[in-house]
């Protein structure tokens, strides 16, 4: 149904052109109709071009987007805790023989403490491992924002605008949508790590079963794995990730979006200005949709108060 | 008369006292002949036994050789002040001197200290009588120096002398890969005292103990570290670093008390090579080796090295898992530095231009109002 109703407002100047019949005489009758019909044609357009503005200068008027949704907060605030607890009790058992670790190790009173922890971490990380899987596949949220995490050839022509901008060859930097390649990177090099952390770290955990399984040598593989992909985690993290959210000059000292979920109209215009775009022709197919389906609207409530209304699922109250 | 009576008699006593009590009071060994008159015949056993002593014989030959030949018999037994003198022997004690610094040296006087707190002292105290004192493991009347091969506690000696007591452990010992070779004259093999120390042996399980399950790899690693020893002997000297880098070894070191150690899997007493059939660590006995703590073991314990060395000839899988993370990380962290550094030299230039353009605007609108 909504779309037969949509067909005279997109084909509104096709409809009004192609209406009058050549081949039958023309009645005053019909010129009559063809002459409401063009009217009323010109009263949508002008509703439509209305609503079109309205939620332009809504959402010019709104100052925070929502980025992150409460689950994907939740999952968020669950894989650092996890990570922070993991990587403490994890890297003095690699470093093990190191001074700090030997004064860790005194501070907790042996391996015991370290060893407990570190699989209560890891209980959680896993946790949130699959509750990002089923999250991803179950939820409109989840499928919006893995489709976005896709990797795509923009990315690639997004890196080397970018060098070419760092470079001063350039103006500007590359236009991000809602994920840049930058977050893209910070997500699937999570994926992988959670992947080569959880398969290795479970060999370990549960020994003598993977051991009735696998030849040792698997699991010294396991192990190598385990402790190598953790200083490139750790370092990513506190490199890359730190360096995005905390120590960025823009950032510092730290970014809220992780607790409040949301970005400035200012950040979203500078580092994610497709989505805006994209986010804006969303609304308007939204309210036309919206003011198609109850006819009434369509036909002049001009004067409705601007926002309220708008937005849908983006909408920041 | 009485007054005489009295005087007669005192003197009487006193002269008396001096024919048949002989004073003891010059420090001069001489004396000790007037003692091995009596104690230097096998026929002084004789009385010994009627009167349920043991041996009261002091054979002369060991004696004078010994450490303290030159020492009076009254030096140590302390309690024959005349003769003849009392029946009842006392225990003699060796910390009368052994215990006090300047009369024997500070290195010797700490060794009686710290027997004091070791494993014999404990049982001794609580009562056991076959616990040993100092004379059970170094002579009595035969003291000699450690150093000398005779001594019952030279390296060529001590296994014997501690297997008086510990007979199953001694013949565990002979068996081993270190006792066989300590019977062949070797010096470099480790003897009871090399792991378990000398006074201060302590009980394995008092975590201060130089073979408790924490110290015993540091104990092991004094020979099986050194590359000069294990050289002689086609031994790797890795495997103690290996053992060290494990997980066993990390864990071991930081006060996990049931983590495979040395011991737990190459034995202590009956150590083997692993070429042996009959060892531990052979590899048709691992399944049984590392099943004493592992549930259901299989074959697979087998399958790899235990003491990992990452190296293309040693471990050729895991050296390539390990090279690749190694580049994975190096490059990666490269590029994200790299892109981190390019960003912030993009920000400061246009930071730059910012301040440049603002000045250029302030001078220029200060131009036009002149």
């Amino acid at each position: 149904m909504p779309d037969e109703k949509r067909e005279p407002q997109e084909n509104s100047p096709k409809n009004s052109g192609g209406k009058p019949d050549e081949q039958k005489p023309i009645t005053t009758a019909k010129v009559e109709a063809a002459v409401h019909l063009i009217v009323e044609e010109a009263k949508k357009k002008e509703t439509v071009k209305a609503i079109e503005e309205r939620v332009q200068t809504s959402l010019e008027e709104q100052k925070e987007f929502q980025r992150f949704s409460l689950l994907f907060r939740f999952q968020h605030f669950l894989l650092f805790s996890s990570c922070i607890i993991l990587i403490i009790t994890g890297l003095p058992i690699k470093f093990a023989h190191s001074g700090w670790a030997e004064a860790y190790f005194h501070l907790t009173g042996g391996i015991a403490f370290s060893r407990l922890f570190h699989r209560i971490g890891a209980s959680v990380l896993i946790f949130v491992g699959v509750f990002h899987v089923f999250y991803l596949a179950f939820t409109a949220d989840g499928r919006k924002n893995f489709f976005s995490f896709l990797p795509k050839i923009k990315d690639v022509t997004d890196v080397f605008d970018n060098l070419m901008y760092f470079f001063g060859f350039r103006k500007e930097g590359a236009r991000f949508g809602r994920f840049s390649y930058l977050e893209k990177f910070d997500y699937w090099a999570v994926y992988w790590g959670m992947v080569v952390m959880i398969l290795s770290g479970l060999i370990l955990w549960f020994e003598n079963q993977s051991m009735a399984l696998l030849p040792k040598y698997f699991l010294d593989m396991a192990l190598e794995a385990h402790s190598d992909e953790a200083l490139l985690a750790t370092l990513a993290i506190i490199i890359w990730h730190f360096y995005n959210v905390h120590f960025n000059p823009e950032k510092f000292p730290m970014s809220w979006t992780w607790y409040t979920g949301n970005i400035s109209r200012e950040e979203i215009l500078k580092h994610h200005p497709l989505e805006y775009e994209e986010l804006l022709k969303q609304r308007k197919l939204q309210e036309l949709q919206k003011a198609l389906e109850g006819k009434e609207e369509l036909n002049g409530n001009k004067d409705k108060p601007p926002g309220k209304n708008l937005g849908g699922v983006e909408e920041k109250g | 008369m009485k007054r005489f009576l009295l005087v007669f008699s005192a003197l009487f006593l006193f002269l008396t006292a001096q024919v048949y009590s002989y004073p003891l009071r010059e420090k001069s060994v001489e004396d000790n002949k007037i003692c091995l008159a009596c104690h230097g015949t096998t026929d002084i056993n004789k009385k010994a036994k009627a009167a349920a002593y043991p041996s009261l014989y002091v054979n002369p030959r060991e004696f004078e050789p010994s450490i303290h030949g030159d020492r009076m018999c009254t030096e140590c037994h302390t309690y024959i002040t005349d003769i003849p003198h009392k029946k009842k022997a006392e225990k003699v004690e060796c910390g009368r001197c052994h215990y006090v610094k300047g009369i024997v040296p500070e290195t010797v006087s700490r060794k009686s200290a710290q027997y004091k707190e070791s494993v014999h002292q404990m049982a001794l105290k609580s009562g056991n009588p076959k616990a040993p004192s100092c004379q059970d493991c170094h002579g009595s009347h035969d003291v000699l120096n450690p150093a000398d091969p005779k001594s019952s506690v030279s390296f060529h000696n001590i296994p014997r002398t501690c297997g008086k007591c510990h007979l199953d452990i001694y013949s565990e010992y002979k068996e081993s890969i270190h006792g066989s070779a300590w019977l062949k004259g070797n010096t470099d093999v480790p003897v009871c005292t090399s792991c378990h120390g000398e006074h201060n042996i302590l009980a394995v399980k008092n975590q201060q103990s130089s073979v408790s399950s924490s110290k015993i790899p540091g104990t092991c690693s004094k020979c099986h570290a050194e590359e000069q020893i294990m050289k002689k002997y086609g031994i790797e000297a890795n495997k103690y670093e290996t053992y060290r880098e494990s997980f066993h070894g990390i864990a071991n070191k930081y006060g996990n008390l049931v983590v495979a150690n040395c011991a737990s899997c190459h034995g202590f007493h009956d150590i083997l090579p692993s070429s042996d059939p009959r060892s531990s660590v052979n590899r048709d006995n691992l399944v049984k080796t590392c099943g004493k703590c592992h549930a259901n073991p299989t074959e697979n314990v087998a399958k790899g090295k235990i003491h990992v060395v990452i190296s293309k000839k040693d471990s050729t899988i895991l050296y390539y898992v390990s090279e690749g993370f190694k580049w994975l990380t190096i490059c990666t962290i490269s590029a994200l530095v790299g892109h981190i550094l390019l960003d912030l030299f993009a920000r400061w230039r246009k930071r730059r231009a910012e301040i440049r353009a603002g000045r250029e605007k302030r001078t220029s609108g200060k131009q036009s109002e002149k």
